[in-house]
């Protein structure tokens, strides 16, 4: 009900907002055009082809050709049904019906604009679509560049240790020959590995601090490897279809539990069922660098007819399998509308920043240390709701020589083991 | 100082026996084949060294090693399309009804993801009332059952659907044509639609077929169609004394609730009896020792359920029962001035069942129109006089109402042998079979298994092969019923309904689509069923929600009410039939007898196969996995037999062959105090269940015998000693209290006279200065702290604890709680969270045996009576507030929370069991073994099948080896009923979370809730004056509590000893 209330709020700010753009800036360009057209008509209308209404581009020309002006598409695009009732125009009368008798949204926009929109499709020109090959070599290569440093400082190693054995060399020789010019027997050929040993061997103290150091140095590397078994932070699997969280849930805006709804509900956030992407790309058929690509693998996976729009019958639908992320051990319970709708947290809180993720990667270490932080710090909401209302009584008159106001998960048992386990 | 002593290494070399001196000093006596292994030619060809070897080794160590740490890749599939009800993570429940034949109930169905995973009762129901029994929650796991079939089948051979159907219809066309019979034999069939749908059939086949050539005229079909009902336990010689003395061949509903004084004849009606679920709610409803209580007394053979938990019981030999029923109807004419006399008197009478046969008269008399007479004899002269006692007594219209007739039994014995004569005579052309298998249940006196052969078709629709679909030449499986829709009408006005809560698993079809399709009709069963109750039923009113159609409601309550003809039925009594049965009445016979009964878990084996009920434990032996002989241990230990009585690992059981007519079996004894002495009783239901491939026990239905056409359920037998022994699991192998307060009992007189201190005193103990004080002012440790936000606990009210065990199978489906088989059981490995004590009374006087110090022949405390008054007590975990467990646990795996549980965090335990050792209730148990996947129980543990595997709680971890586990109070449940609380801004509400036993409980014995809640019904329970802890001295304040069972008998049995 609140989300309800709260989109409307939202729907409305933006509509109006747009609205008032339009109308300080009458009359309208074709670039205002693209804008308006965005805004209103993408719902339903593609520039090339047929989505829901009809390919948009020539609409202007199939209309002026019976009636020799703009009119009757622009009092249509303001209001269908209207247009419908007053001109009887048998072509109208036949689109209706030829688009599955579906109402055409009445447009509040003035006469300029729907020019401006009629302007911006006629002199659309389909992208040439080079930039799609680009794009991804782009994001491999940086990948591939965003490699670790541990290379380099190896490379660098190596170079440091081929000069330092040349000029050892070098040393060595020059120590010879002056010895020789000295009339000196030569330095005995020994070499670089035994007089390394043999400082060693000479300088027992130096010795016993190094193996101390590099026994400590071992003893820690090794404790962070152990802690590390199981903890798959930064984990960033392949995913068979490149889903972009940054284009939907950032520059979308696409509120988190549009896809994912049973967090809120269950204890699995719930990776969308094929049927809510279908929501939108039912329409939103194609992308910019890999997105009609990708787009295509849900149709594939659904059965969706692109072409003829529509649902193919008696096709095998076949699951994709995704590649999970973020595994919790069997022997641990989660929930995640405790976390969402009761403790009221952002899904960004153990996610991260997932709005700018291109691919998802495993942003918190959901180790039980993690956890437990987390209980220990943050405070329980416990204003207006019923259920915390004895409970925080009591708490405020346990804690009364501490003054405590307000709780954190570990008062009310959040670090007791059932509550995870069981 | 140096020692001469000499050792040897055995009696050989004492000896120097020539062939150890010859090899005595070698490490190896026998050759070892060093030289021929070096020899071998091949061995210098080989290139593997055994350095090359190490090398292996090694790296297959490190890089398994190494491998282990990898990130494992976990797939996630979501739906394609999610169906809108689906939300991953969230049960569903669905409300359906089970009926088997035998056992009915409305139930609840808990699916999560699609998957049924648990079964509950569903509280709209007035027949079962929201109880289930342990045969009703287990049959979640027959659905997952491998056995089942996976499609039609004609004479072994698999077939699909739609040759199947070809041939079946060209069979019908036949008969239809040329005339012939077409029979269905089932069980009771309470299925409105289904018996209107065998009508429909009926009138199909056997009106005139539509003439091909039009000029020819349309002859009447010669055919003949009818429909056989018959019950495994029969209830047929009711229905016809019913007939005989009240005109109404029914069974009538009866109200336990209502009754003041229940004598029950062999009836074991808690568990077994017509409708057991809602009888046995009834029956602990009238029980309320604060309220009123009834008297209950019952007169039988084997100790049973029922028997086991009245006030007074009798032993008779069933060959008694007719004479106990005709004393008590003479005693209770005598009272009443009747007169009229039937002569019957007791051959031995061991047990004064003539006294108590007086008394219960007397009551009865007393509470006149509000007594309640019952038997369980197929005898239908016994029958007649429990009517004629009844309506002497002016119970027909109050406790007995033959206006709302019980459906659950309706078959006949006389239609079924009927049908055999017909089969015999080649007669029968086409036979059906559904719901029942005939060829087990039918005693083999009637030979339906020879009848069968000399049936020109047989069609079988069974679910998993069973002895009638073996020898059926068409095989037409059916779904589970958690597959099928149906319609149920138990008795009176309602009518419950069965829906789908799983897509069939294989490629069945439920009998009443078969018969549809072969009918030629385009419907389905389900369109059968909505057209009909859309129009005909009446929704259970609930203005708050609006549905789209009376359907749709009634399938989401699973309960509503159809109409019923305007005519009331008036029972008209007919005196002469009951005097005249009870001059037929037949005379007990003497010698040896057997009775054969039905157990609560196997039932009458239709789920034999179900590991869950094999491991029920036996309410009254506590016997798992294995059929057995109940005998009176004072037989067992007569000069004739000599018999061990003593049970456990250590203790096999002596055996004996009981011979009935030609039929003899070979089974294991088990000592049963309360038996007939003089009788032995066998367990029906076996025979047909495996552990592993051990087929358990014997089909004792076959050996059933029958006189003036009824199946009989006892015969004179002869029982001798066989020299074998074999191996009894039983989980409880103590059977008194020993003088202790553990299970606490008390009179119904004393209850009322008395007060607390008398019959449930306070536990004192002695402080440090020598004060008495009550357990809770003596503590070790500091409190918990448990009065700030929940405190969850459990009351259990031993009164009405009737000991079936279905808390015992809930838990093990809600908490995947493994099966350890039989072999593990007897080493005292059972896993079950919860298990029901039994104990037996004693003969033997605490105040002159009692007492471990006392050196009083301390051991005849050990010994129960010869017929004992018995107690059940359900234990499970009692999370202690002041836990034993948790103080000596290494790794703090057992902790306690401040809400009230003992936790147990099994990926913490690293197995050491101290705390199974310290705990006072031996609550906890170990994982011996990795039981989801050791191959000792690949057979028994249905979560090694993959099928099976499904019916697992996915909100409960399964364990591991090495790991402790206990009840953990249903944890999940209350943590998902706190969640939808927070959720809702609420505070948890009374009732609303229950654990799977109390909601399991038929009796409602187990109650839980928050102990802190001030209004909660467990806290008021907690309160009372009969509550009490179990081993309250040894301090450990428990969140379990006990009610004091109070007992309606005057005299006070020695029933602590």
């Amino acid at each position: 009900m609140r989300n309800t209330w709260v989109s409307l709020t939202r729907n409305f700010l933006f509509v109006t907002g747009v609205m008032s753009l339009l109308l300080m800036s009458s009359p309208a360009s074709a670039q205002e055009g693209e804008a308006i057209f965005k805004a209103n008509c993408t719902a339903c209308h593609k520039i090339d082809k047929k989505l829901v209404g009809p390919a948009l581009q020539g609409a202007r020309a199939r209309w002026a050709e019976r009636t020799g002006s703009d009119d009757a598409i622009i009092a249509w695009v303001k209001n269908s049904q209207g247009y419908m009732k007053s001109a009887n125009d048998a072509y109208a009368n036949k689109l209706f019906d030829d688009y599955n008798k579906s109402v055409m949204t009445p447009m509040a926009i003035s006469t300029e604009e729907v020019v401006a929109v009629l302007d911006y499709v006629d002199n659309w020109q389909p992208e040439v679509p080079v930039a799609q090959a680009g794009g991804e070599a782009g994001a491999a290569g940086a990948e591939d560049s965003a490699g670790d440093p541990t290379l380099w400082l190896i490379l660098v190693a190596v170079v440091l240790f081929v000069v330092f054995r040349v000029l050892w060399g070098v040393n060595k020789n020059l120590e010879s020959l002056n010895r020789q010019n000295e009339g000196d027997a030569p330095v005995p050929s020994t070499d670089m590995f035994g007089e390394f040993i043999g400082f060693f061997t000479r300088n027992l103290a130096i010795t016993a601090v190094l193996f101390l150091v590099l026994g400590a140095y071992i003893c820690v590397l090794g404790w962070d490897y152990v802690s590390g078994v199981g903890v798959y932070q930064g984990y960033q699997p392949k995913q068979p279809i490149w889903f972009s969280h940054k284009i939907h849930a950032g520059q979308n805006g696409i509120n988190c539990v549009y896809c994912h709804n049973s967090a809120e509900k269950g204890k699995a956030a719930g990776i969308p069922s094929l049927n809510i992407c279908m929501n939108c790309h039912m329409g939103v058929q194609e992308g910019k660098v890999s997105g009609t690509k990708e787009i295509a693998k849900i149709y594939t996976a659904i059965g969706w007819d692109a072409d003829k729009n529509r649902y193919i019958e008696g096709y095998e639908q076949k699951p994709i399998e995704w590649v999970r992320i973020h595994n919790l051990q069997d022997f641990v319970y989660f929930n995640h509308s405790q976390h969402v709708v009761v403790g009221k947290q952002e899904c960004q809180t153990c996610h991260g920043p997932i709005e700018e993720m291109d691919e998802v990667y495993q942003y918190s270490e959901l180790t039980m240390g993690w956890c437990i932080t987390c209980h220990r710090e943050t405070s329980v909401t416990m204003d207006g709701n019923g259920y915390y209302e004895s409970i925080h009584e009591d708490l405020v008159e346990k804690y009364k020589g501490e003054g405590l106001e307000t709780f954190t998960v570990e008062h009310i048992g959040g670090l007791e083991c059932v509550k995870c386990h069981y | 100082m140096s020692n001469n002593k000499v050792y040897w290494r055995g009696t050989e070399e004492l000896e120097k026996d020539p062939a150890f001196v010859k090899n005595a000093d070698k490490e190896f006596s026998e050759e070892l084949p060093i030289d021929k292994f070096l020899s071998n030619k091949d061995l210098d060809s080989t290139n593997t060294s055994r350095r090359d070897f190490l090398k292996f080794m090694g790296f297959g160590i490190t890089a398994a090693t190494l491998a282990a740490c990898e990130t494992p890749v976990v797939k996630s599939m979501p739906y394609v399309v999610k169906p809108d009800e689906v939300m991953p993570g969230i049960a569903n429940y669905y409300a359906s009804t089970h009926f088997d034949g035998y056992d009915y109930a409305s139930i609840l169905v808990k699916t999560r993801e699609g998957r049924p995973i648990h079964i509950e009762g569903n509280k709209l129901s007035k027949t079962a009332q929201g109880g289930v029994s342990a045969r009703v929650n287990s049959s979640i796991l027959s659905l997952y059952n491998k056995r089942r079939f996976t499609g039609p089948m004609k004479e072994g051979q698999s077939m699909d659907w739609a040759t199947m159907d070809g041939e079946i219809a060209g069979l019908l066309n036949n008969v239809k044509n040329s005339g012939g019979n077409v029979r269905f034999l089932s069980s009771t069939m309470i299925s409105p639609s289904s018996m209107s749908l065998i009508g429909e059939f009926k009138t199909w086949m056997e009106s005139a077929n539509v003439p091909l050539d039009a000029t020819e005229e349309a002859a009447p079909s010669s055919a003949s169609v009818n429909h056989v009902m018959y019950d495994a336990v029969s209830s047929a010689a009711m229905i016809e004394a019913n007939k005989n003395t009240h005109g109404i061949a029914a069974i009538p509903s009866y109200h336990f609730e209502k009754a003041k004084v229940i004598v029950s004849f062999g009836a074991d009606f808690l568990i077994n009896w017509i409708n057991p679920i809602g009888f046995a709610r009834d029956y602990a409803n009238g029980r309320n020792p604060e309220g009123g209580m009834s008297k209950h007394y019952q007169f039988e053979t084997v100790m049973s359920t029922t028997g086991s938990n009245a006030d007074i019981r009798g032993a008779i030999k069933p060959s008694e029962q007719g004479a106990a029923v005709a004393m008590l109807g003479n005693a209770i004419a005598g009272m009443m001035g009747n007169g009229g006399s039937i002569t019957a008197s007791l051959v031995n009478d061991d047990n004064q069942v003539e006294s108590k046969l007086k008394d219960a008269a007397s009551k009865l008399v007393a509470a006149k129109g509000s007594g309640l007479v019952i038997s369980d004899s197929n005898d239908p002269n016994v029958q007649a006089i429990v009517n004629g006692i009844n309506e002497m007594l002016g119970n027909i219209g109050s406790t007995i109402d033959f206006s709302n007739t019980m459906n659950l039994r309706k078959g006949s014995d006389t239609e079924v042998a009927a049908l055999i004569g017909e089969m015999n005579a080649g007669a029968v052309d086409l036979l059906f079979v559904m719901d029942a298998d005939p060829a087990y249940t039918l005693p083999s006196a009637w030979g339906f298994s020879d009848a069968m052969a000399k049936v020109k078709n047989v069609v079988s629709f069974a679910e998993k092969p069973d002895a009638t679909s073996q020898s059926a030449k068409y095989i037409c499986p059916v779904h589970h019923f958690l597959e099928s829709w149906n319609d149920a009408n138990p008795f009176g006005n309602e009518v419950t309904f069965a829906q789908p809560t799983i897509n069939p698993i294989n490629n069945t079809r439920q009998w009443q689509d078969s018969v549809l399709t072969w009918m030629g009709s385009a419907d389905t069963y389900y369109d059968v069923l909505k057209r009909r109750w859309d129009a005909e039923v009446t929704a259970t009113d609930d203005p708050s929600v609006i549905f789209a159609s009376k359907w749709n409601k009634v399938i989401q309550d699973g309960v509503g009410s159809m109409p019923m003809p305007e005519m009331a039925i008036v029972p008209v009594f007919n005196a002469e039939a009951v005097s005249s049965a009870a001059s037929a009445l037949s005379k007990p016979i003497d010698g040896w007898e057997v009775a054969f009964y039905v157990k609560a878990g196997i039932g009458i084996g239709s789920n034999a196969d179900n590991p869950w009920l094999q491991e029920l434990p036996d309410p009254v032996t506590k016997v798992v996995w294995d059929q057995y002989v109940a005998m009176n241990p004072a037989d067992m230990m007569s000069d004739a037999f000599q018999l061990n009585t003593l049970m456990g690992e250590q203790q096999r059981a002596g055996m004996v062959r009981v011979t009935v007519n030609d039929a003899s079996v070979e089974l294991p004894v088990v000592s049963v105090p309360g038996q007939k002495r003089g009788t032995i009783g066998v367990a029906l239901g076996y025979g047909k269940g495996y552990e592993g491939d051990r087929l358990i026990g014997e089909n004792a239905f076959a050996m059933l015998p029958v006189t003036q056409g009824y199946i009989r359920y006892s015969a004179p037998a002869t029982v001798e000693k066989i020299e074998r022994r074999y191996n009894i699991a039983s989980t409880q192998t103590q059977h008194t209290m020993m003088g202790r307060k553990i299970l606490n009992e008390t009179t119904f007189s004393e209850f009322k006279s008395e007060g607390r201190e008398h019959w449930n005193p306070v536990e004192m103990l002695n402080d440090a200065y020598g004060n008495k004080v009550t357990m809770d002012k003596l503590d070790l440790w500091a409190e918990h702290d448990i009065d700030l936000g929940h405190r969850w606990g459990l009351s259990i009210d031993l009164s009405t604890c009737i000991g079936c065990g279905a808390c015992v199978t809930a838990c093990h489906s809600e908490n995947n709680v493994p099966i350890v088989g039989k072999d593990e059981v007897n080493r005292t490995r059972s896993m079950s969270w919860i298990r029901i004590d039994r104990y037996y009374s004693s003969d033997a006087d605490p105040e002159i045996h009692g007492g471990i110090d006392q050196d009083k022949d301390y051991q005849a405390m050990e010994i129960p009576s010869e017929y004992p008054e018995v107690g059940y007590m359900p234990v499970m975990c009692q999370h202690c507030n002041h836990a034993p467990c948790e103080t000596v646990c290494p790794v703090a795996a057992t902790t306690h929370s401040d809400e009230g549980y003992n936790q147990m965090t099994y990926n913490r335990c690293i197995g050491t069991r101290y705390c199974a050792n310290n705990c006072p209730y031996k609550v906890r148990r170990f994982n011996w073994f990795n039981y989801i996947g050791d191959s000792k129980f690949a057979d028994l543990n249905p979560s090694q099948d993959n099928l099976a595997r499904m019916v697992l709680n996915p909100d409960v971890v399964v364990r591991s080896r090495g790991v402790m586990e206990k009840c953990s109070l249903c944890v999940q449940r209350v943590q998902a009923g706190k969640l939808d609380a927070k959720k809702a801004g609420t505070p948890v509400k009374d009732g609303s979370i229950q654990t799977a036993c109390s909601s399991a409980c038929p009796t409602n014995a187990i109650a839980f809730g928050d102990i802190n809640d001030k209004g909660s019904n467990v806290r008021s329970q907690a309160m009372n004056d009969r509550a009490y802890h179990l081993l309250e001295e040894v301090g450990v304040k428990p969140n379990v509590w006990y009610q004091t069972k109070v007992r309606n008998s005057e005299h006070n049995a020695d029933h602590t000893a």
